[in-house]
């Protein structure tokens, strides 16, 4: 893994200074170059196994206040444990007396240069594993936050009304005794839209035509239900046609519309949708009569738009491409779809 | 036995209509569209049996029922399975979820007609309906001069006791309801409405004063100047709801 190739350079090349390092200031204290370099070797390959021992220890560690001394107790055996495996490997690698005695007289100095480079190495390990266990963390949550929004869009993407489907259910139902082939027709235009709103890919985009056939299921559906009451009134701009919308956008503020226009009067009612292009987005408008008894202009929430205001903001990133107003009594639905090119 | 069907969709009817064509000593006297065609219907002919949709234009069927002094017997036929509770608490014989099968439709026609000494009573089962029905009310819908008229809770001044009837005052006009304080204490949102008095309950936001009438009692001041006597519960009551 890149990581790991990382920290074995990084390691390596630390040694490698440090061996130079060392031998160029034994052999400025007069020491002969060969065992000078013989201890530099020894000395810093020790140190570099008990820092990477302490990288490893370090790097599933999880300070606790409780265990304070634990790791400076490591650290202190670290330390004077790789001076006795240097002084005894210099011992047995080097059988010149002298040096030994050399090598004994620069205890203190050996001692404190061990200390200084394995707290320094250890700093570095703990500041290393805490930045790559951060990197994991944002990663997570990125994760998450990308999950989240997935799922809000796929629960914001109206599932289907059950009472749509059981009213539905009981008009062919009734079909089938008065009119069997338009029962027929019915369940194949049920069929086909349940199929349209079951697809699983979420957050597609669709032309506007391709969105208007399965609105079209729909209506097809709501007029059979309520033929004698709806009357549904497309005009929409023939340059609009391949431009793109959110899937399934459309049906739940036509549902909505048809809802609150059916429900709110008993007279006949009339939904229009239109569209054109406006700024270089699509707009689209969907307007139905209302009760203005029971609802107070500029109230959205109570015609169930906050969902497709939320969808628009989570796919676009902006507030401002639902809007709502009421004309006398005609409730007036405006939706802009950016066009943008991925 | 005469027979109203009441129904949004006429396909729903037409269902009703087949199953209930095997039974000869049926008769349909009525289809109706919506709540106002149905309220008109069971007064001019007194129907023994009717079919009744819940979710419907302009009111609901059990708004629509409630305006009906004599009540008939009511199959409730709907597709919401939610409403069961509250319609056999309205004494419904039974509750029909569409779509329906004849079998099913004939085990209700055998309800109906084994309850021939049915006597429908017009108080129903407060304490059954405010423990079930959790969802606060945001109208009401009276009978006024022969007309139905829905209001808005919102549009409440005030409501007063008046023997079996509640009077509800808004800015307009003073309508009777055959209904109990208690189901109005309990049907609308305690944060709007508040029983100040045994006699009273008012909307919280049309109080624009309280103050001290004599030494017993306090009253409250509503925006269109009526005075409201508090009572020594409700006072409290009302302080705690205004956060004072």
């Amino acid at each position: 893994m890149n990581n790991k190739l990382r920290i074995i350079l990084v390691f390596s090349i630390w040694t490698l200074l440090f061996i130079f390092i060392q031998y160029w200031i034994l052999v400025d204290l007069n020491q002969i170059p060969f065992l000078a370099f013989i201890d530099a070797l020894i000395s810093n390959l020790i140190i570099v196994f008990f820092s990477a021992s302490l990288f490893f220890i370090s790097k599933n560690y999880q300070p606790n206040s409780y265990q304070i001394f634990h790791p400076i107790a490591i650290l202190l055996a670290g330390v004077y444990g790789s001076f006795l495996l240097q002084k005894h490997a210099i011992s047995f690698m080097v059988n010149d007396l002298s040096y030994h005695q050399f090598v004994n007289d620069t205890s203190k100095i050996r001692l404190v240069y061990n200390f200084l480079m394995i707290i320094s190495a250890t700093m570095i390990s703990f500041i290393w594993n805490y930045k790559t266990n951060k990197q994991a963390e944002i990663q997570r949550n990125t994760d998450n936050e990308q999950l989240l929004r997935e799922a809000e869009l796929l629960d914001l993407r109206q599932q289907i009304q059950p009472h749509f489907l059981f009213n539905s259910l009981n008009s062919i139902s009734a079909l089938l005794v008065i009119k069997p082939n338009l029962a027929q027709k019915m369940i194949q235009e049920l069929a086909e839209f349940l199929r349209g709103t079951l697809k699983k890919e979420n957050n597609g985009l669709v032309t506007l035509t391709a969105e208007m056939n399965h609105l079209q299921l729909y209506l097809n559906i709501e007029m059979v239900r309520f033929e004698h009451r709806l009357k549904v009134e497309n005009s929409l701009n023939s340059n609009t046609e391949n431009m793109l919308l959110p899937t399934l956008l459309l049906q739940p503020i036509v549902e909505n519309a048809i809802k609150f226009g059916l429900y709110g009067t008993t007279e006949q009612i009339t939904i229009q949708i239109s569209s054109k292009i406006q700024n270089e987005m699509l707009f689209i408008e969907i307007t139905n009569p209302y009760d203005t008894e029971a609802h107070h202009a500029n109230k959205g929430a109570g015609f169930g738009l906050n969902s497709i205001a939320r969808r628009l903001y989570l796919l676009f990133g902006r507030n401002d491409l639902l809007k709502i107003h009421t004309e006398e009594n005609i409730f007036i639905t405006q939706i802009l779809i950016p066009q943008k090119t991925v | 036995m005469k027979t109203i069907i009441i129904d949004d969709e006429p396909l729903a009817r037409s269902m009703v209509k087949h199953y209930l064509s095997t039974y000869q000593n049926m008769e349909i006297v009525a289809e109706c569209n919506d709540g106002f065609e149905g309220f008109k219907a069971i007064k001019e002919h007194q129907p023994d049996l009717v079919f009744l949709d819940i979710q419907m234009p302009k009111i609901t069927g059990f708004e629509m029922l409630e305006l009906i002094e004599n009540k008939p017997k009511v199959i409730f036929t709907t597709a919401f399975d939610e409403f069961a509770i509250k319609a056999f608490d309205q004494n419904a014989i039974d509750y029909l979820l569409k779509p329906f099968s004849q079998e099913r439709f004939d085990k209700a026609m055998q309800k109906c007609l084994a309850q021939t000494d049915f006597s429908p009573t017009n108080t129903s089962n407060e304490a059954v309906l405010n423990t079930n029905n959790n969802e606060l009310e945001t109208r009401v819908v009276v009978k006024h001069l022969g007309n139905i008229k829905i209001i808005q809770t919102n549009d409440i001044l005030y409501l007063e006791a008046y023997d079996d009837y509640v009077k509800i005052y808004t800015q307009e006009n003073v309508f009777v309801k055959k209904k109990t304080m208690n189901y109005f204490e309990n049907a609308f949102s305690s944060k709007q409405f508040v029983r100040v008095h045994r006699s009273y309950i008012i909307q919280v936001n049309q109080i624009t004063k309280m103050e001290q009438s004599d030494k017993e009692t306090m009253i409250a001041i509503l925006k269109n100047g009526t005075k409201i006597p508090l009572s020594k519960t409700g006072y409290p009551k009302l302080k705690t709801v205004l956060g004072i």
